[in-house]
């Protein structure tokens, strides 16, 4: 059956719908047929490599500011997917937003690990990659503590990192970032294990069957959290939008970046699952980076707390768990609503979000 | 704004040729979609072949679905307007759905206890299997085809069948194997017994996916006569098929949101890790043979390249602590 009401569907609507879906499909043809690879270009503000270790790579973008806030903020993305998702396009680019509000940008790309990156684990990007990006740039300007920005994964990260070393880290900013992992009704922490543990998923097995677990069956993983939506609704729509050479670009960049996912690097995905997911180590007290235990309360500098009302992969009760668990008095929360992908690509929110970080931490500048 | 006249006989012709046309323009998007979902991962399948096909397989299920609601509720729509009862057509909906999936189940059912069958279709695995390193190697691994007496590669498994499996050891599979061979025995004997763990949790993971559907569909059309009866009937595509995404989603969240479902979809990734495992150490056996680096020979150096590197990170990090240290004592102290 063919899959188009024509029920009481009268002549003349059919036609102007017949119409205007001829004029999209004619106009998409043409936009496809000139559209190259090159042209999803995403990631593309002007940056220096200014420092660079194994497969990690520093970036400082170029300041758009004659005279930026003399303390940087240093952007920490999650392993998940490539950190370019902060500068997706010029219009929607949380980078290009916070350079013209006068900050000093960094970026740490964790590159593409291969099967010899297997034994990486979290004491090598905790506590070696982050520990001696922040060492460089402190280093370089002389600062005794920078500004972190960690999302996601990477504002996992920064917890434990600016709990570990507190003098180090001048304001912390954490944006989608999950914190208490056995929240209720969350269901990429479930089919993580949450709740049965290896039941639901042995990591044990799985990192000792593939080594590093592909970037493939993440994505999988994350489409099966609202496969129709992701995978069939989407493509449909696009239907919608393909007369627009811009729309279609920017779906494009999406997919670009949703489907070009790093492999993970077996042992630190292992210890991520099972001291994140399955034993909720971080919010008890009983995490281990390496040889250093994370305390969140050892967390005392001032925090601000962004995450998404609609996100089904990080849902807002993990973030607002973290108020109970760290030290600071000083902890600012703000919620935007839209989902998990929303915070970076809403036209909207990159209307207002930039500004919240940059004047939060002006305010905190000379705290 | 001047309104089109379509009382006229050929403009209603050439309006219904738009319509067809339009339909067709749809149904060709769908089509194209179906045959565009392909499964890219079908020829690397040392990564994570089950999962991938899996997905692609589902996203035509889904596809199928999508059809089949729509013409449900094309169905339905009439005779809840007209107040005929709708209700019994959508139980002959459901009622046919659940006979094909009770079909299914038998099958898998019938399958799973059927030994024979189960290795007929592990030795189909096991041959594709071989392929990827048999037709690289060729005959150069010639010495080891002979222990079998066979030039083909695919000998041994048959061999294994005929000879020990289903003559004699069927259902001893776990009884320590003798003779020479003993350790690839044991190996083969493993990695079939991992098969049939992955075999019926595939099935059971795929009735909970077919289950899901059902409860979908079933939940969709209610939705749909729910608003219909509300007065918001759905009567336009792009409606239709939001509506038909996120209900199916909700239901979706809610299904693997029981521990039960968590735990069928959890024994079968953790067969598929199980079986690719005893894959590896057979592939291994093979390599040492061929006197080639295995996986983990290679992880092994990876792992010493690994404690090295960092051993040396450390090493330079202390040396550059009493460097600065040594710099910032003063002269007459040093």
């Amino acid at each position: 059956m063919l899959p188009f009401l024509t029920m009481n569907l009268s002549l003349a609507d059919a036609a102007e719908t017949y119409t205007e879906m001829t004029k999209k499909m004619m106009k998409g043809i043409e936009n496809l047929s000139h559209l190259r690879e090159e042209d999803i270009d995403i990631g593309i503000t002007p940056k220096e490599v200014i420092y660079q270790e194994d497969k990690v790579i520093l970036y400082r973008f170029k300041p758009i500011a004659e005279q930026p806030l003399n303390i940087p903020i240093l952007i920490v993305y999650a392993l998940v997917n490539r950190p370019f998702m902060v500068d997706l396009q010029p219009d929607r680019s949380l980078v290009v937003n916070l350079l013209k509000l006068g900050l000093d940008v960094y970026l740490i790309d964790w590159g593409y690990p291969t099967r010899a990156d297997r034994w990486l684990t979290l004491d090598d990007y905790i506590n070696g990659y982050i520990n001696n990006c922040v060492d460089y740039i402190r280093n370089k300007l002389n600062l005794p503590a920078i500004n972190l920005l960690g999302i996601c994964q990477g504002g996992t990260f920064s917890l434990c990192y600016s709990a570990i070393y507190p003098q180090k880290v001048k304001n912390l900013i954490v944006m989608v970032a999950p914190v208490d992992f056995q929240v209720p009704n969350a269901l990429l922490n479930m089919q993580g294990g949450c709740t049965l543990g290896a039941e639901a998923l042995d990591i044990d097995l799985m990192v000792d069957a593939l080594g590093n677990i592909p970037g493939d069956f993440l994505n999988f993983e994350f489409l099966m959290l609202k496969p129709w939506q992701l995978g069939i609704q989407k493509y449909l729509d696009l239907l919608e939008i393909i007369d627009s050479e811009d729309k279609l670009l920017n779906f494009l960049r999406m997919e670009k970046w949703i489907f070009d996912s790093p492999d993970q690097a077996g042992e630190a995905y292992r210890q991520f699952l099972k001291d994140f997911y399955q034993e909720n180590k971080l919010i008890k007290g009983e995490l281990m980076i390496g040889d250093k235990p994370v305390h969140l309360r050892n967390i005392r500098m001032p925090v601000l707390n962004l995450y998404a009302e609609k996100d089904h992969l990080v849902i807002p009760a993990s973030s607002l768990a973290l108020k109970q668990y760290i030290g600071t008095k000083n902890y600012t929360v703000r919620s935007f609503s839209v989902g998990h992908i929303g915070m970076y690509v809403s036209s909207r929110v990159q209307r207002t979000l930039p500004p919240v970080i940059g004047e939060w931490l002006k305010a905190h500048h000379a705290v | 704004m001047e309104e089109t006249d379509f009382s006229g006989t050929s403009t209603n012709q050439l309006i219904k040729a738009w319509a067809e046309s339009s339909i067709a323009t749809w149904k060709s998007w769908l089509d194209l979609m179906e045959s565009a979902i392909h499964n890219p991962m079908a020829q690397d399948k040392t990564k994570f072949e089950p999962i991938s096909q899996r997905f692609t397989d589902y996203q035509q299920l889904q596809l199928r679905l999508l059809k089949l609601s729509f013409q449900s509720w094309q169905e339905l729509l009439p005779k809840f307007e007209w107040g005929e009862d709708w209700q019994q057509l959508l139980d002959r909906y459901m009622q046919e759905l659940r006979t094909q999936v009770h079909v299914f189940s038998e099958k898998k059912h019938k399958s799973s206890q059927n030994a024979a069958e189960l290795w007929q279709l592990y030795t189909q695995e096991l041959q594709k299997f071989n392929q990827t390193w048999a037709s690289t190697f060729g005959a150069s691994i010639d010495p080891f085809s002979q222990i079998y007496g066979n030039n083909s590669w695919t000998e041994p498994n048959h061999l294994y069948w005929n000879k020990i499996y289903e003559q004699a050891f069927s259902h001893f599979i776990h009884i320590p194997p003798l003779g020479p061979n003993r350790v690839l025995n044991h190996k083969f004997m493993r990695s079939f017994d991992a098969w049939t763990q992955l075999y019926p949790a595939s099935m059971d993971y795929q009735l909970v996916l077919a289950e899901i559907h059902m409860q979908s569909f079933e939940k969709l059309m209610k939705t749909l006569i729910s608003l219909a009866e509300k007065g918001e009937t759905i009567r336009e595509w792009p409606q239709f098929q939001q509506l038909w995404s996120q209900t199916a989603d909700q239901v979706f969240e809610q299904a693997f949101c029981s521990e039960d479902n968590l735990k069928v979809r959890g024994r079968f990734l953790n067969a598929i890790n199980q079986y690719k495992l005893c894959q590896q150490e057979l592939i291994e056996t093979y390599l040492q043979i061929m006197n080639l680096p295995t996986r983990s020979e290679v992880d092994e150096v990876h792992k010493s390249i690994y404690d090295l590197r960092k051993e040396i990170k450390h090493l330079k990090r202390t040396l550059a602590q009493y460097e600065s240290q040594a710099q910032i004592i003063p002269f007459e102290d040093a």
